[in-house]
């Protein structure tokens, strides 16, 4: 799953489909 | 309405408390992982959950393929592997308590029966994640971790059968309903073994392709009670007997089944060892149910202040729109925008309502937040206690605890610098806080959360008791009740704190939450921190009046036998609780509110609502410890009669009237201290002579005070009410959607 804010691929997402937060960067922990 | 005089420049709430509120409020503001599984949880909770709600899934026991569809929801949004780890299919790290109430408060937001379903998996999971052999872990977990996208694979689904002797509904974890014996045991081989279990109100059974099951021995070759793991397709019998008719929670598959099935020994959970020809499981049923259970019950609690707290909304929708559409409330009149609001009584008994839910979602979540920070102590805790060649939850264990808990009693106290950051300290103070948390959010928030949903109910008027109803009140206030009652109805918990909250390391950090308390109120008098400490005093001050004193007839007062003692005692414990951890939330948003621009921008309207709810909610914590602390106290006492001995601090009015012409007024005085026998006998019309307070005086003292303590509170409810009135809310409720 790509973040909307950062473009960056976020690692949660990836594994359990989960939905990006709007407005919200997904922080650097959790991207791939 | 009648309100106190407002400040005109005073800040109201502006809109209700968004994510960014909760997640500074709860303490996950810096968790994007939880953040984003709050979002996902809420699609399928808004989504397909209430769209079953109101298309009337509700209303059939049985496990309908629309009720299923939802199992696939779960597995897709990730609510089926918040639980598993990592390695094992799960996508949150290290401890999961905190998520696993998210996920709880997100779906009874909605529909409770959704959450029981979702959790119950993780449920029959538990027994085997906790205390199961590496083997059974990889296995069952890998089994159940939902399918990664483009895997072609039907997770299995798992059931917890502890049960219940039919006809009784209720955990009863000393009564087993089911029986293991050997059944075939060839010489260097695997023993088979027997197993007939007949479960009630066992959850997910409709559909679960295995069942984690308490049995106990019927059989000299077994020892005790152990868990087992029955699976489908073992032979002999698996049938899931028929729906059991709850009137609530209808989106959970709930059966009685009937299993009589024939399993390796293998599935002993733990594993066994034999000993002298004798099977002896590593683990027997009660170890395993209890570390189970201590982490399970609160997001059971959870879910009772997810109903409270979605009501909000709806409430004050309807109450606004009451008169709107007539004749008599014009656009722009205060009868048309504010309808049933113009009403004190309406806004007051909401302001209750919202209380509570936040006092209960906070000590709710301060629970699962003590749990993830134990569960990595407690492996430490386990290792160091192994390298010191002690194992097992035996003596050994127990007198080495033991002597930890005087450390860290002493530690408390500042005698034992030295053990700051030890381990084993760390974890007896953070388990005795644990072991009191746990029973107390799943006593309070669902038995008295029930009670307060039903005034939410009643703020809807009739609509509040249709399937109509917006928020589906109705459904929240029933499924409320077996929250109550699931994992343990409420006379367990309160039996449980019976004990637990006399634990002197438990009461030692007690002292310290009075003194913290103390501090807070000196800080931000307007939290009715004052009133709490007081009320916690008085607590305190009970407990050990009643552990050393003795009842009119010499009998013992605090005993495990007498639960008029010892449970009301646990309830008022339960209401301190919660009123100091939403005190202690609402500190947390005060200084972390403004780090978040979303949230600084109506923060102080914010901060001046949530504080008044914590005065609301403060005083009435104090009023409920006073009065259980003063029936108890007073109450074990005989009152005196008129008799010689009743009478003996009596005046005689014959004694006054010689006295009268010594001390000119005496009689006078004499009737309004104490009582006045007249001549022929009579004495005031009442009960007898009025009770003494010898060796009360500390406790009505502490009474007196802690009522002038409630200045103030009634005043920061009218501020709470009116802020009301004056709220944003949407224009219709964000689900079904």
């Amino acid at each position: 799953m790509t973040d909307p804010v950062s473009g960056r691929s976020c690692v949660v997402g990836q594994v359990a489909n989960l939905r990006p937060i709007a407005n919200r960067p997904c922080p650097k922990e959790y991207t791939a | 309405m009648i309100t106190a005089p407002i400040d005109t420049k005073t800040e109201y709430l502006r809109a209700l408390p968004g994510d960014d509120v909760r997640q500074i409020l709860w303490r996950f503001a810096d968790r994007f992982d939880l953040q984003m599984l709050v979002q996902s949880v809420r699609a399928v909770a808004r989504g397909p959950v209430a769209r079953l709600v109101a298309a009337g899934a509700r209303n059939t026991h049985d496990w309908t393929p629309e009720k299923s569809s939802l199992l696939q929801s779960f597995d897709e949004s990730g609510i089926t592997g918040v639980f598993m780890e990592p390695s094992d299919g799960g996508f949150i790290e290290g401890p999961k308590n905190l998520a696993l109430a998210l996920v709880a408060f997100e779906l009874a937001w909605v529909d409770a029966g959704a959450a029981t379903g979702s959790l119950a998996g993780c449920l029959a999971l538990s027994p085997i994640h906790e205390r199961g052999t590496p083997e059974q872990r990889r296995y069952y977990m890998s089994k159940c971790a939902p399918p990664l996208p483009g895997e072609d694979r039907k997770p299995w689904r798992g059931s917890f059968a502890l049960t219940e002797p039919i006809p009784y509904v209720g955990v009863e974890t000393g009564m087993l309903g089911g029986k293991v014996k050997v059944a075939e045991w060839k010489e260097g081989q695997e023993p088979t073994l027997q197993v007939d279990k007949r479960g009630r109100f066992i959850t997910n059974m409709g559909f679960a392709n295995f069942v984690t099951a308490a049995v106990e021995s019927d059989d000299p070759r077994i020892k005790g009670t152990c868990m087992v793991i029955l699976e489908e397709t073992d032979p002999g019998t698996f049938d899931r007997g028929t729906p059991t008719r709850k009137l609530v929670h209808q989106l959970s598959s709930t059966n009685d089944p009937v299993l009589s099935l024939q399993v390796p020994a293998n599935r002993i959970i733990g594993g066994y060892t034999v000993k002298d020809g004798v099977i002896v499981p590593r683990y027997n049923h009660g170890e395993i149910i209890e570390a189970v259970f201590r982490r399970t019950r609160v997001t059971v609690a959870i879910m009772t202040s997810a109903k409270l707290l979605s009501a909000i909304e709806p409430v004050i929708r309807y109450a606004r729109g009451r008169f709107r559409g007539g004749s008599i409330a014009t656009p722009g009149s205060p009868r048309y925008e504010l309808g049933l609001q113009l009403k004190q009584d309406v806004v007051h008994r909401l302001v209750d309502v919202w209380a509570t839910g936040e006092a209960s979602a906070s000590l709710g979540f301060a629970a699962a937040r003590v749990f993830d920070q134990l569960d990595p102590l407690e492996r430490e805790k386990t290792e160091i206690l192994a390298a010191r060649g002690i194992q097992g939850g035996g003596s050994a264990t127990f007198k080495a605890m033991r002597k930890v808990q005087k450390d860290a009693i002493e530690y408390l106290a500042g005698k034992r610098p030295d053990l700051k950051g030890d381990f084993l300290v760390e974890y007896a103070l953070l388990d005795s806080v644990a072991n009191v948390l746990c029973p107390a959010c799943k006593l309070w928030n669902t038995g008295h959360g029930a009670a307060v949903m039903r005034e939410a109910v009643s703020l809807m008027g009739g609509y509040g008791i249709t399937e109509d109803c917006p928020g589906f009140l109705g459904h929240k206030w029933m499924d409320a009740q077996l929250e109550a009652t699931y994992e343990g109805p409420e006379a367990v918990q309160r039996r449980q704190l019976s004990v637990t909250m006399t634990d002197d390391l438990f009461l030692a950090q007690f002292r310290q939450w009075i003194r913290e308390m103390r501090q807070i109120a000196n800080d931000r008098p307007g939290t009715g921190a004052c009133a709490l400490a007081t009320a916690m005093q008085m607590w305190l001050w009970s407990l050990e009046h009643l552990l050393k004193t003795v009842d009119a007839d010499g009998a013992k007062l605090y005993q495990s036998s007498r639960q008029g003692v010892t449970f009301p005692l646990a309830d008022a414990l339960c209401w301190l609780l919660a009123s100091r951890s939403q005190i202690l939330d609402a500190l947390e948003l005060e200084k972390k509110g403004a780090d978040n621009p979303t949230v600084a921008e109506g923060l102080p309207g914010l901060l001046n609502f949530m504080t008044d709810l914590c005065h609301v909610q403060s005083a009435h914590a104090a009023g409920e410890v006073g009065r259980v602390c003063a029936e108890l106290v007073f109450g074990y006492n005989r009152h005196p009669a008129w008799d010689t001995e009743g009478c003996a601090s009596c005046y005689q009015s014959e004694d006054l009237d010689a006295m009268e012409s010594l001390i000119p007024g005496i009689s006078s005085v004499a009737c309004g201290y104490t009582d006045v026998i007249e001549k022929d006998g009579s004495h005031p019309a009442k009960a007898g002579p009025c009770a003494r307070f010898d060796n009360l005086d500390q406790f009505t003292r502490l009474r007196v005070r802690m009522d002038g303590c409630l200045t103030g509170s009634q005043l920061a409810k009218d501020r709470a009410a009116e802020a009301l009135t004056k709220v944003m809310i949407p224009e219709a409720l964000d689900y079904p959607v």
